[in-house]
């Protein structure tokens, strides 16, 4: 069946259906994730957007839902370059009836190379997937207005444990990808999930030994609360934040953030860790960066830059237990190179207890 | 028969991990001084010393320090104890790094060493491993691993710079 | 970088017919080298397929390459490293001897990994140390191991014997202890010792290749995936990137083991690792190889990825780091990234005996080609069903057809190069998915995109003019001739209701899109977005190729290609290279060819270049159907006298326009005594000359009706008679020799006449036995593989 991808700048390609018929919107964002579909799929910093996958072949090795990073994927939409025939021998659900199941409209068989081509030179879009491509789709698509609540519509309602016997980590829902909880566990992390206008006086009664700020969908400025409590915290606990987290580490203390052209949308992109010159690769998920602009005044050292671009790719507080980094380094999906740094919050909370 | 204990890769990390905590505890790096225990802590101060370069962009002088004229087993009252530093210390944040801190007394010489050189602010020490064991009251400020080990136990620090490879062994 | 060093010696290939050609890759090395103002030495068994003119070549040594020679050069040349990663097996094992001087840095490999490469206790035991899976096997003379071998790690088990006189017996599978025991009964006192092993037969298989620099930062360039299982050498199989099967955590897995492995090795360079991943104990897998050196695989990842490995392997190499490399125009390069790819890439291996082959263990194919696409079912249709590449059309598979469920069945069990049509046809006939993967143990997906091809050919059919069916079959890969064939419409008639639909296609680069450094590779793809952008300032001239089904013939197009290239250059002219396959291009000039991947003709087809672009057209192929008598420019076709028979014989290369012609050079073959000799200019009598010359003069008008400007004469001599034994029109066996020997520059003087340049105004001082007045004296003699170039 016959579906269009409608920008709003009124670039149109044509496509075929896979997954929930219904038509949706949403921002746009192009990514090379070359494994781990259903990670991708259910990571929750894509809230409210349309995923464009440039991979070839997409599902063929079926959805398997031992690796979900979120039980609900919450992207508006996915687009692919092209998606494999699906076989029925293995248990796992078809890409087909996972979209369906999740009420996810799918359209395949896109030219994401015109598509790339065209956000290259057009910078950030929105997107919709429909079943017509004339002017009234694209006027409605013009009109879609980005949410700013994203975060809300992710993070848990309630907190809850996740239990174990070693330090206690509390961990701020922005939108977590379940990796974060795994990596944890690794390393017998006692740790507790709460929501994310968990207020300080909250967190302060819990008494943990760590906090981690996680990973979430859309503009940091929106989280307004999340600031005010991490300005709080941040003299008084060792903070590890990650994706939005790390960009709320960064407002908290007065410096800016801009959002890049193109992003990093990638399993396996660069980071150069400065103090060592070393080179390794994790998964990227972000449209956003601190710039550079009034990073020594707030106190921090830059600590991993991306050596493709320059971004700041990580900070480190100077004389506060705070360090945060743009990338996942959970990794899910994705290269697992710098998974060593939950290592090094633990270690970080160990010497603050030392000293 | 030696045991690897610590690879080459945590060992780096350590390294990197020491450098940050070193910028904390300073509030920055002004007024630093790296001295470097005879062999290998030379080793260490000079690849402590790169990591803050990366990330500061200041050079920090790094002084090589060979404490065996004051040892306390030296027996001779008369022998001209001269540390050779070649940098003015006084007035400096002073960091003694070592790669094993074990009894304290190679410490303790290395403090007279210091003392007779000039007057700095402070000293504090960077080690990469403490084994346990104190005999002086003497503690690291900043530790890379804390290895326990018995007294008949050896730890082996190997550095790339003149052994094979970078690795700790326990022997 | 390293400092100390100035004259690196390359080890390049030895005359073989099944080791990997890597002459593109030495070339791509010897030139970053020099770019790097190293002094590069390359010494080769190979004298014909190096272009003797390359600037980046300070010293070419054309000798045998042993250990003994090795010494020899390295002494004679001051030479302060070696790189031996680019001459297949045999570099490598002169660095497992360890028989270089210990002052003679090796770069890219070392002693263990080479040795590694080799034995199989040095591989076992290092990675056992470094906590890498390996599998399990023993070596003994002692019935009591071999059981409590199995105890340990059950069946299936491959055990087999090794002989006084170092050769082994094949590996017997054995499945359970009746077999076992009947096979230790066979020789209960263990005269020979026994070899057993943990069978992995059946696994998957999956290859890495890494690079890795000298601060210990490494990357992978992708993930092969094998069709199909171990048992089936890798190269013989379908290779496939990126993996399509495995989930991100099984990927994860072979990705920190192949980095571990490069460096518990200490590679500084590439290094490829081969897995086996055992699906039946998921999360089990094991390390099967390890190929410290460029190959077929860095070959493919190279194509697929678009990512330089020759290069970056090449820097790596003398110490540089992965993020400050140069390009091959000296602008600064940062490789640190692991590549991302949008097409699936697959590697067809082919076979030049056009008899069915069983595939084993042991490798038997002779060649390979790259098909790129957006779907399996597309790459399948363009690659190994494609029968006009693979010269399965000789099959028949109207043969297959034929044969009954058990007949077939036979054939599933025991795997021929034919699997993937035999398996369709199976699937055809119903056979069940998890049955046949459980037999074959090839991924369900790819049976059921058989299948699916399958059932788009019945849709077709029943659906004649459904537009959505068209769709479907053109994104599956059927060719617009199969889908007019079974619509019984016209082509024309066919493309029209492809406009209609508005389905387009379009020429698509096969570097990643957001990627700075393009590859100049197209292939044609369904989109809206055209990436090919025709120069129309300058003329082009198209060189079209055909799959090569002998090595030799391989090795000649590629320097035709070269050479045409080049002297289209010269001439002003843009090259465009359209064949049916990727072809690896050799670049002495360094510039840019572009190249359009065409298994199905698709650029005429969809009128993706203009029509103005193919009016010079060559094309170095075989005539392989009957045009009236008429052949395209370059395009060969051999008439053979096969009555004249005779040892010794002159093949005299012509060229000639509508007026003149002139014999640029000729090759002396002598068959009893297998040499060879070529000259410009035959040192003869003028009364020899001159019967020659008539002689040709005669034969020549009787062939005057095909048109193409190059073309060869062999002649020989029965009773001081001259009889005409072959004339061959188009690109002789021998236009390297020819080439090399002749006063003209044959090619650049063979596409002025292509482009309507007259032999009158070339002004070449031909004489009157149509010979160029005052050669240049260059000869070469080939006797017994040595090999002779006089100046």
């Amino acid at each position: 069946m016959k579906r269009y991808l409608v920008l709003d700048d009124g670039f149109t390609l044509e496509g075929d259906s896979i997954g929930s018929p219904i038509i949706a919107a949403g921002q746009l964002v192009i990514s090379n994730n070359l494994y781990g579909l259903e990670q991708t799929l259910t990571d929750a910093t894509y809230n409210g957007q349309i995923i464009a996958l440039t991979a070839p072949a997409n599902g063929a090795s079926g959805i398997n839902p031992n690796e979900y990073e979120a039980i609900n994927p919450t992207c508006k939409g996915v687009i692919f370059n092209s998606t494999a025939v699906h076989s029925k021998m293995e248990r796992d659900q078809s890409l087909d009836e996972f979209l369906k199941n999740k009420d996810i409209p799918g359209i395949t068989n896109i030219d994401t190379r015109a598509l790339a081509a065209h956000v290259q030179e057009h910078g950030q879009l929105k997107a919709s997937i429909s079943d017509t491509d004339d002017e009234h789709a694209v006027d409605q698509i013009k009109a879609l207005v980005i949410q700013r609540d994203l975060v809300k519509q992710v993070s848990t309602r309630q907190p809850y444990p996740n239990p174990n016997s070693g330090k206690k980590i509390i961990v701020i829902d922005m939108g977590m990808k379940y990796s974060i909880l795994r990596e944890l566990s690794y390393r017998d992390c006692n740790s507790i999930v709460v929501p994310y206008n968990y207020s300080a006086a909250q967190i302060d009664e819990l008494n943990p030994d760590g906090i981690i700020i996680s990973n979430g969908p859309g503009n940091p400025e929106d989280v307004t609360q999340t600031i005010k409590v991490v300005e709080e915290l941040q003299n008084n606990y060792p903070l590890f934040g990650i994706g939005l987290g790390h960009l709320i580490i960064a407002l908290a203390n007065e410096c800016h953030i801009s959002v890049m052209k193109l992003g990093h949308h990638s399993t396996s992109y660069p980071v150069k860790e400065i103090a060592s010159g070393k080179i390794e690769y994790t998964n990227h998920n972000h449209i956003y960066t601190i710039s550079n602009h009034g990073i020594r005044d707030a106190n921090f050292i830059v600590t991993h830059i991306c050596p493709s671009d320059g971004a700041i790719e990580g900070i480190r507080h100077m004389y506060r237990p705070t360090f945060s980094v743009q990338f996942d380094p959970e990794a899910a999906p994705g290269s697992q190179d710098m998974t060593y740094l939950f290592d090094e919050f633990l270690d970080m909370i160990s010497s603050y207890e030392r000293a | 028969m030696a045991k690897e204990i610590i690879d080459g890769i945590t060992m780096q990390r350590a390294l990197t991990r020491i450098t940050y905590e070193i910028i904390e505890r300073n509030k920055g790096i002004d007024n630093l001084v790296l001295v470097g225990i005879k062999t290998r802590g030379v080793y260490i101060a000079h690849r402590i010393e790169s990591r803050l370069k990366q990330l500061e962009g200041i050079t920090v002088p790094v002084a090589e320090l060979d404490i065996t004229p004051f040892r306390d087993d030296n027996n001779d009252p008369n022998a001209i104890k001269n540390a050779d530093l070649g940098i003015d210390i006084t007035d400096k944040n002073v960091i003694l790094v070592d790669d094993v801190l074990y009894t304290g007394r190679t410490i303790r010489a290395a403090m007279d060493a210091i003392i007779v050189s000039g007057r700095p602010k402070k000293i504090s020490l960077a080690v990469l491993v403490d084994r346990g064991h104190r005999e002086l009251p003497i503690r690291a400020d900043f530790v890379g691993k804390n290895i326990p080990t018995s007294r008949k136990e050896k730890i082996n620090v190997s550095m790339s710079e003149i052994d094979d490879e970078d690795k700790i062994e326990i022997e | 970088m390293e400092k100390d060093i100035q004259n690196i010696l390359i080890i390049g290939a030895v005359n073989s017919k099944t080791n990997v050609d890597l002459t593109n890759s030495i070339y791509r090395t010897c030139r970053i080298i020099n770019k790097l103002n190293y002094k590069t030495i390359l010494i080769t068994e190979n004298p014909i397929s190096i272009l003797t003119d390359a600037d980046f070549i300070d010293k070419l040594i054309i000798s045998d390459i042993n250990a003994e020679t090795i010494n020899n050069v390295i002494e004679n040349n001051k030479i302060d490293a070696i790189i031996p990663t680019l001459g297949d097996r045999n570099a490598l094992s002169i660095i497992a001897e360890n028989s270089i001087p210990k002052d003679v840095k090796i770069l890219g490999s070392n002693n263990l990994a080479a040795l590694a490469n080799f034995n199989r206790d040095v591989f076992s035991k290092h990675l056992e140390y470094n906590h890498l899976p390996v599998i399990n096997y023993i070596s003994t003379k002692n019935e009591n191991d071999i059981y409590d071998f199995v105890r340990k790690n059950e069946f299936p088990v491959i055990l087999r014997r090794r002989f006084k006189n170092r050769m082994s017996s094949g590996w017997t599978n054995i499945e359970n202890l009746y077999d076992l025991n009947n096979f230790i009964d066979r020789d209960p006192d263990f005269k020979d010792s026994v070899e057993i092993e943990k069978s992995i037969r059946g696994q998957r298989e999956f290859s890495i290749t890494t690079l890795r620099d000298k601060a210990n930062n490494t990357n992978i360039v992708g993930v092969i995936e094998d069709i199909q299982p171990i048992g089936i050498h890798h190269l013989d199989s379908l290779l496939l990137t990126p993996a399509l099967t495995l989930t991100n955590t099984q990927i994860q897995q072979l990705r920190k083991a192949a980095i571990k492995v490069a460096k518990a090795f200490n590679i500084v360079g590439v290094c490829t690792t081969h897995f086996a991943l055992d699906t039946k104990n998921s999360g089990d897998f094991y390390i099967t190889e390890i190929i410290p050196r460029l190959s077929e695989e860095t070959q493919y990842l190279e194509k697929a990825y678009n990512y330089p490995i020759s290069e970056i392997s090449a820097q790596l190499n003398v110490g540089m780091t992965i993020d400050k490399l140069i390009d091959t125009s000296g602008k600064k390069f940062n490789a640190a990234y692991e590549p991302n790819i949008e097409f699936l890439t697959v590697r067809v291996p082919t076979w030049s005996n056009i008899q069915e082959t069983n595939m084993e263990p042991k490798k038997t194919s002779n060649g390979a080609f790259i098909i790129r696409g957006k779907d399996i079912g597309e790459v399948f249709k363009k690659g190994p069903l494609n029968a006009q590449i693979t010269q399965t059309n000789v099959l028949n598979s109207g043969n297959y057809k034929l044969l009954d469920d058990d007949e077939l069945f036979e054939k599933i069990i025991h795997p021929t190069n034919r699997q993937l049509s035999i398996l369709k046809i199976a699937l055809n006939r119903g056979f069940d998915i998890p049955y046949l993967s459980n037999v074959t143990k090839i991924h369900p997906v790819y049976l059921e995109t058989l299948r699916h091809l399958s059932k788009i050919k019945i849709n077709l059919v029943k659906n004649k003019g459904d537009v959505d069916i068209l769709r479907d079959a053109l994104i599956s890969g059927f060719s617009i001739n199969e889908i007019a064939t079974l619509w019984k419409i016209s082509e024309e008639q066919l493309q029209e209701l492809i406009k209609q639909a508005n389905i387009n296609f379009q020429l698509k680069d096969s570097s990643f899109i957001t990627n700075e450094n393009k590859s100049f590779e197209f292939n044609p793809s369904i989109g809206n977005y055209n990436e090919f952008t025709y120069d129309d300032k300058k003329q082009t001239i198209i060189i079209k190729t055909s799959p090569e089904m002998s090595f030799s013939d391989q090795v000649r197009n590629n320097y035709l290609i070269s050479r045409i290239a080049n002297a289209n250059q010269k001439n002003g002219f843009n090259t465009i290279l359209v064949g049916k396959t990727t072809r690896e291009i050799i670049n002495i000039n360094g510039s840019n060819i572009s190249q359009i991947i065409d298994p199905f003709d698709e650029v005429i087809q969809y009128r993706l270049l203009p029509k103005e672009a193919f009016e010079h057209t060559i094309r170095l192929t075989n005539d392989l159907s009957d045009k009236n008598g008429l052949l395209d420019e370059g395009e060969t076709k051999i008439f053979e006298d096969s009555t004249v028979k005779s040892n010794e014989e002159y093949e005299f290369n012509i060229l000639r326009d509508k007026k003149d012609w002139v014999i640029t050079s000729y090759v002396k073959s002598n068959e009893a005594e297998k040499s060879t000799f070529a000259s410009s200019n035959l040192n003869s009598s003028a009364e020899l000359t001159q019967i020659i010359s008539d002689f040709i003069t005669q034969n020549l008008t009787s062939a005057q009706q095909k048109y193409s400007k190059i073309l060869n004469f062999t002649i020989c001599f029965i009773n001081d008679e001259v009889k005409i034994k072959k004339v061959s029109i188009g690109f002789s066996d021998n236009i390297i020799e020819h080439d090399i020997v002749s006063t003209l520059d044959l090619i650049d003087t063979y596409i002025k006449l292509v482009i309507g340049i007259s032999l009158d105004e070339l002004n070449l001082g031909i004489n009157e036995f149509h010979f160029v007045e005052n050669s240049n004296g260059k000869e070469i003699s080939l006797s017994n593989d040595s090999f002779k170039l006089t100046i």
